[in-house]
């Protein structure tokens, strides 16, 4: 039966030369916490912008907005038009589930017109009817209730991405866009979609306050995803209102296209920061065995197989990596969990769910193994009388 | 060994899940043989023309470029042959040339007529285009149908044939 190091040999080692432990624990530490919110930003990005995207809804907007609803103006009747010709529209309880939008940026004070110190912030507003409901099923109205004449709701990332307090935001809050003072009714939720950072008020008042006729986009729920190509349909054969098709799928993800390259980024420099650690915890454990030479060397003579010196070397590797690893995800947890991401008009909520955590900890354990590596080669070469004479 | 196999299956199975996820909507069968025809008359008009004989009950021939079209429904946009489709310019980099985009809303409605393939209760009909014959965005062809004009103004040519050029 070959021999075997005791676990508790591989435990006590790590002891002692605790500076070096310490250090080299550390940067798995600081390599856990960085991949953990590499994810989460990644995934919470994703989770933003395709969130919104169901496969069996389309947006209808203007031929002439280059796919961009913002810049989108089409005539209100479009909504009508597609209820009444396009079969196969979703109705809950004989209301269509076809809602008329207007999309905007607008600029922003908090508090009333008494309040002439207050900053202009940029704010993404959209104009709904209560149809909106019945397309954007996520969104949720977690305080307050729904808006009537001179009300808005507000998305409950709207206050961070303003950089204010949710008080300010809280129902009963008085803001101003568009040269009208409105009231706030209610808070919503959008299961963490971009949607959480807009403000919704109705459509008709949004229309007189902002001089519009027209309306951004209509957005249309089918009862199945295959309905979607009779929307298609209908945008073709309707050449006098100018219309372009765009599932809300492929839209979102065109959105969160944009951001891709600063996900690229993230990852980039996630890489970088694991492969320094990779080298210095490699480096760290190569120094270990060569001023344990001899004892390495001694426990050859004793009969213990390079393998179990090997096994023991890894053991102290992975040991420390999840210690280094459970230290990350203590630093990554506060500051990641619902830590606010503002980006463009928009923001999204970080969160250090399952997949993050399971990342950063496997992460740091495969670098752990890989570290260990060259040392483990050293001593499975480890000449024993050369070793015994060196120390 | 054991785990490499494992680590093929897996990955295969969520390589297969992925394609059934990302594949195109059902676009039902290719258009019917019977709507295939061999040649068209010389004497087919225009697009432009066929917007001044809307009101006509009279099979036409019409001729022009394959614009829009839906998948998984006979329906296209034929859009006039004089007009030059965006990537007929070579220093456009347009995606979409099929679009007509350069053209201003108007332009475009007076060049553009929609034409549609309907079974024998007058709806649409669910089959898909692409490939039947060579036909594809901005190929040359030619329909013979019966014009119509819809409350707005917009064409409809219900199609009887085509021909691909």
């Amino acid at each position: 039966m070959r021999r075997r190091l005791p676990i508790d040999y591989a435990i006590r080692n790590l002891t002692r030369r605790p500076g070096r432990t310490l250090l080299t624990g550390l940067a798995g530490a600081l390599v856990t916490a960085v991949i953990v919110m590499s994810v989460s930003f990644g995934r919470a990005l994703e989770r933003s912008f395709t969130g919104p995207g169901r496969g069996d809804t389309s947006i209808l907007l203007s031929s002439s907005a280059m796919r961009d609803v913002i810049r989108s103006a089409i005539t209100p009747a479009v909504a009508d038009l597609v209820a009444a010709d396009v079969p196969g529209v979703l109705t809950v309880h004989d209301v269509p589930a076809v809602s008329p939008e207007i999309h905007m940026a607008t600029k922003l004070r908090l508090g009333g017109a008494e309040d002439t110190s207050s900053v202009v912030h940029a704010a993404f507003v959209r104009g709904i009817t209560e149809r909106a409901f019945l397309v954007h099923e996520k969104v949720t109205l977690i305080e307050g209730r729904l808006p009537r004449s001179g009300e808005v709701l507000v998305g409950r990332l709207v206050a961070p991405k303003l950089g204010v307090s949710a008080v300010r935001l809280a129902p009963g809050a008085i803001l101003r866009f568009e040269g009208a003072t409105w009231t706030v009714s209610g808070v919503f939720g959008a299961s963490g979609t971009t949607i959480e950072s807009e403000i919704w008020a109705p459509l008709r008042e949004l229309q007189g306050v902002a001089r519009r006729d027209d309306i951004s986009a209509v957005f249309v729920r089918m009862k199945d995803p295959s309905g979607l190509d009779d929307i298609d349909v209908f945008a073709q054969r309707r050449l006098d209102l100018e219309l372009t098709n765009i599932p809300a799928a492929v839209y979102y993800r065109e959105l969160a296209g944009y951001f891709a390259p600063l996900r690229s980024l993230a990852w980039g420099m996630t890489i970088l920061i694991a492969l320094a650690a990779l080298v210095t915890g490699a480096n760290a454990l190569n120094t270990t065995v060569q001023d344990r030479l001899g004892e390495l060397a001694t426990l050859r003579a004793l009969g213990y197989p390079g393998s179990a010196l090997a096994a023991s070397l890894s053991l102290e590797a992975l040991l420390l990596a999840a210690a280094g690893g459970l230290a990350g995800l203590a630093i990554a947890s506060p500051l990641v969990s619902q830590a606010t991401f503002r980006i463009g008009m928009g923001a999204f909520r970080l969160d250090a769910d399952g997949p993050a955590v399971l990342a950063g900890l496997v992460g740091v354990l495969v670098l752990g193994a890989f570290g260990s590596i060259p040392a483990v080669a050293r001593v499975l070469r480890l000449p024993i009388a050369t070793a015994l004479k060196e120390d | 060994m054991r785990f490499f196999v494992l680590s093929i299956v897996t990955l295969s199975l969520l390589a297969a899940c992925g394609n059934e996820e990302s594949a195109p909507p059902s676009g039902g069968d290719l258009l019917a043989e019977s709507y295939w025809a061999d040649s068209a008359p010389a004497e087919a008009i225009s697009v432009i023309a066929v917007h001044d004989q809307a009101e006509s009950k009279d099979a036409i021939w019409v001729t022009g470029r394959v614009g829009e079209y839906p998948s998984g429904r006979a329906q296209f946009r034929l859009t006039d042959a004089t007009y030059d489709a965006c990537s007929d310019n070579e220093d456009d980099g347009c995606t979409t040339p099929w679009d007509y985009c350069c053209y201003s809303p108007d332009d475009l409605s007076r060049g553009t007529v929609i034409v549609e393939f309907r079974d024998a209760g007058g709806a649409l009909q669910k089959a898909s285009l692409t490939g039947f014959h060579g036909f594809d965005h901005l190929a040359h062809v030619a329909v013979r149908g019966r014009p119509e004009k819809d409350g707005a103004g917009n064409v409809i040519l219900v199609a009887e044939a085509l021909h691909v050029k």
